[in-house]
């Protein structure tokens, strides 16, 4: 099936209303305590995966590679990531479903960003054609999923201290909601570990280095580390809590600008294929 | 001994180590490296930064990776891992077989022996570690050595990483169709560590064919170089180096850079009549309608010449043999004059005459001799192990303390995220309150 540019434009709006839906439909559904109505939202969600899945299948054949090189297809998959990445640890952990407050509206921001980004064919280059591309960035978007849940888990733990009253009296425990959040944190320092491993290899495949000092490079490597000492703090030093809470969340911003920042500002390689 | 030991294994030196780690990162990707810099940009940082110049100098922090203090911390930071992680290989075996229930949870007080083996089986909780007195089953046992693993593997890398910047060496040589590089010491572009010797090439290598292989978009999906290699005695081997695919010959690796396209052979006539001959390498092109581009500094010319050139003048194929190549002259960056040529044709650049003599494909190809990275690999791939088990599948116990009747006072236990597996927990409790029921 081929796909217009004026298509897949109209597709994606029509995503993001229905992820607005959900958003609306659930967060209305957990402040006012309906449960009728918290289901909706997760059916528009699911919805609005299916319509969103189906739009980057079409474009993927339309354009001959996946959603990774344009910085508009990298935002739409890193959206349809973190829904796809929710409703997974959704089903293994059910205790994670107030998240959704927040993985609902991370995705149709994003996806709504990523339409701003003049959405156009990109061609890929031959360097680009290696498996290694698909894991590297996969694992990105994976790490990215489950730090957007952690962070999730922080901010509650942060309102639910604050003040216990209102929707967030319908929260998990905060013990949980800090276990939860260094759980979740624990799975995004891995897969960004690992992410970061496969592009070393894949870099040592094609350019035969595995590790050049590159800006993106080393602000992927200051995050790791980053994360690394939040989780020293954790086990080690007992942190918990709210430093904890705080901690993980100024963490979690460095990794946004790595990922979204340091990779267009900066004199880097990666930088390249994201203009 | 013992102070140096704790000195090195203390939280908060490993701590520490991680903190100072990732600000030096920050520091390199805040002052410009010579590593990834041109001279003119790290002169405008020090135009501009004047106070600092002082603190910049004196630590080198323009090639902050290759100063004596990084690598000291490096070393510092590899040690400290390597001795926590035999410390955690051996916490590892004693939680493995430790049978203590200190801060278990208490499921049962009394259930037959048999009705524990059965539950503990369905739950997946594997007999571990039977006494008299005790029946110790776990799930996911091989959790307890996630932690041990990810510090090994970083230990390895380290190391090998450490090893292969001291030793390996590499040379980058751009070669064009049909040409041979005789001269085995000269690189358009090398490195090597402190303590290995500039690369040289075993003998003479000729480029003899580029091959780009396009799509049904006209996108290149494979580019490959054929080149001869002389080993120096006069024997000759033909290789094939593609992108994304190492080609190997005597050891040394051979990449093929993403650099590659068209060389387009030129004759200027300047305003006095004289003759200059360039060869301009210009990037290939991604479409038929996008170009391919890049700057060149012309001895004889105070300007520079800024070209880019389209497959096909005809607009049909990203083969053709008449691509169209744009000249212009560029004053600072103002463009001062401009032409666009075909092979053959001829036209002014300001108040240059300038004739395209002919089309060459170039590629670069990159050398590399290195060893090490075996070890390196190894090292991914424990910390990857080490990484996932750690995470995702920590392991849980279940205790059963022997009481006097023959029967067991069950206990549950997670070394750690003990609040993850609350429904997990309470699945085991109530199997065994059935059974007590």
């Amino acid at each position: 099936m081929n796909l217009s540019l004026e298509l897949y434009i109209a597709a994606n709006w029509a995503v993001v209303i229905v992820y607005v839906l959900a958003t609306i439909a659930n967060a209305a559904g957990v402040i006012f305590k309906n449960g009728r109505l918290e289901r909706t939202g997760f059916w528009f969600a699911g919805l609005g995966l299916v319509l969103h899945s189906i739009v980057i299948v079409c474009w993927w054949a339309e354009v001959g590679h996946g959603p990774y090189m344009a910085p508009n297809e990298v935002l739409s998959s890193d959206a349809w990531m973190i829904m796809v990445c929710f409703f997974i640890f959704l089903r293994l952990h059910p205790r994670i479903r107030p998240a959704s407050m927040l993985a609902f509206p991370s995705s149709f921001l994003l996806l709504a960003l990523s339409m701003f980004y003049n959405p156009g064919i990109r061609t890929l280059p031959a360097t680009f054609r290696s498996v290694w591309l698909i894991i590297h960035i996969g694992l990105y978007k994976i790490s990215l999923a489950t730090l957007v849940i952690s962070f999730a888990f922080s901010v509650f733990y942060l309102l639910k201290e604050r003040r216990e009253s209102g929707w967030l009296k319908q929260l998990p425990a905060l013990e949980t909601l800090d276990i939860y959040s260094h759980r979740f944190a624990g799975f995004g320092f891995i897969f960004w570990t690992i992410g970061m491993l496969a592009g070393s290899i894949w870099a040592h495949q094609s350019w035969g280095r595995f590790w050049g000092w590159d800006p993106t490079e080393t602000w992927s490597l200051i995050t790791c580390l980053m994360f690394g000492a939040y989780l020293h703090l954790r086990r080690f030093f007992l942190w918990k809590g709210t430093r904890a809470a705080w901690l993980f969340i100024a963490c979690f911003v460095i990794s946004l600008l790595t990922l979204f920042v340091m990779a267009t500002l900066s004199g880097s390689i990666h930088s390249e294929y994201f203009k | 001994m013992p102070d140096i030991r704790n000195f090195i294994t203390a939280r908060r030196l490993s701590l520490s180590l991680i903190l100072v780690l990732a600000g030096m990162m920050c520091v390199s990707t805040l002052i410009p490296q010579e590593m990834d810099s041109t001279p003119d940009r790290i002169d405008a940082w020090r135009r501009g930064h004047e106070q600092l110049r002082w603190l910049v100098d004196g630590l080198g922090l323009h090639r902050i990776y290759v100063q004596p203090w990084f690598a000291v911390t490096i070393l510092l930071a590899a040690t400290a891992l390597a001795v926590s992680s035999c410390d955690q290989l051996a916490a590892a075996r004693r939680r493995l077989y430790s049978t203590a229930s200190g801060g278990g949870e208490e499921l049962a007080a009394s259930i037959p022996e048999s009705a524990l083996r059965s539950i503990a089986r369905s739950h997946r909780y594997r007999s571990l570690h039977t006494g008299s007195r005790h029946l110790k089953f776990v799930r996911n046992p091989w959790g307890y050595f996630g932690n041990a693993l990810l510090h090994i593997g970083m230990v390895l890398v380290v190391c090998a990483s450490l090893y292969v910047a001291l030793t390996g060496r590499q040379g980058a040589l751009v070669l064009f169709e049909g040409e041979q590089h005789g001269n085995r010491q000269v690189w358009d572009g090398d490195e090597h560590g402190v303590m290995a010797s500039p690369l040289t090439l075993p003998g003479p290598i000729r480029l003899d064919r580029v091959r780009v292989r396009f799509d049904g978009k006209n996108q290149p999906t494979e580019v490959s170089s054929d080149i001869t290699i002389g080993d120096g005695s006069g024997k000759a081997e033909y290789l094939t180096a593609t992108i994304n695919r190492i080609s190997r010959y005597h050891g040394l690796r051979i990449y093929h850079a993403s650099q590659n396209g068209d060389a387009f052979v030129l004759e200027f006539t300047d305003a006095k009549g004289d003759t200059h001959y360039e060869k301009i390498a210009v990037q290939q092109p991604v479409s038929l309608t996008k170009a391919g581009y890049g700057d060149f500094y012309l001895k004889w010319s105070p300007h520079v010449l800024s070209a880019k050139y389209f497959a096909d003048a005809d607009n049909k194929s990203m083969s053709s043999a008449k691509p169209l190549l744009v000249m212009r002259l560029l004053d600072r960056e103002e463009e001062i004059a401009r032409v666009s040529l075909t092979p053959g044709n001829s036209g002014m650049l300001g108040d240059n005459r300038v004739r395209l003599l002919g089309v060459q494909k170039w590629a670069k190809l990159i050398f590399v001799d290195i060893t090490g990275m075996p070890v390196i690999f190894a090292g991914f791939a424990i910390i990857m192990l080490g990484g996932l088990i750690h995470y995702m599948t920590p392991p849980r116990e279940l205790i059963g303390i022997r009481q006097q009747d023959d029967h067991y006072r069950v206990y549950w236990k997670a070394p750690s995220f003990r609040d993850f597996f609350a429904e997990e927990r309470q699945e085991v409790a109530n199997a065994l309150q059935k059974e007590v029921a």
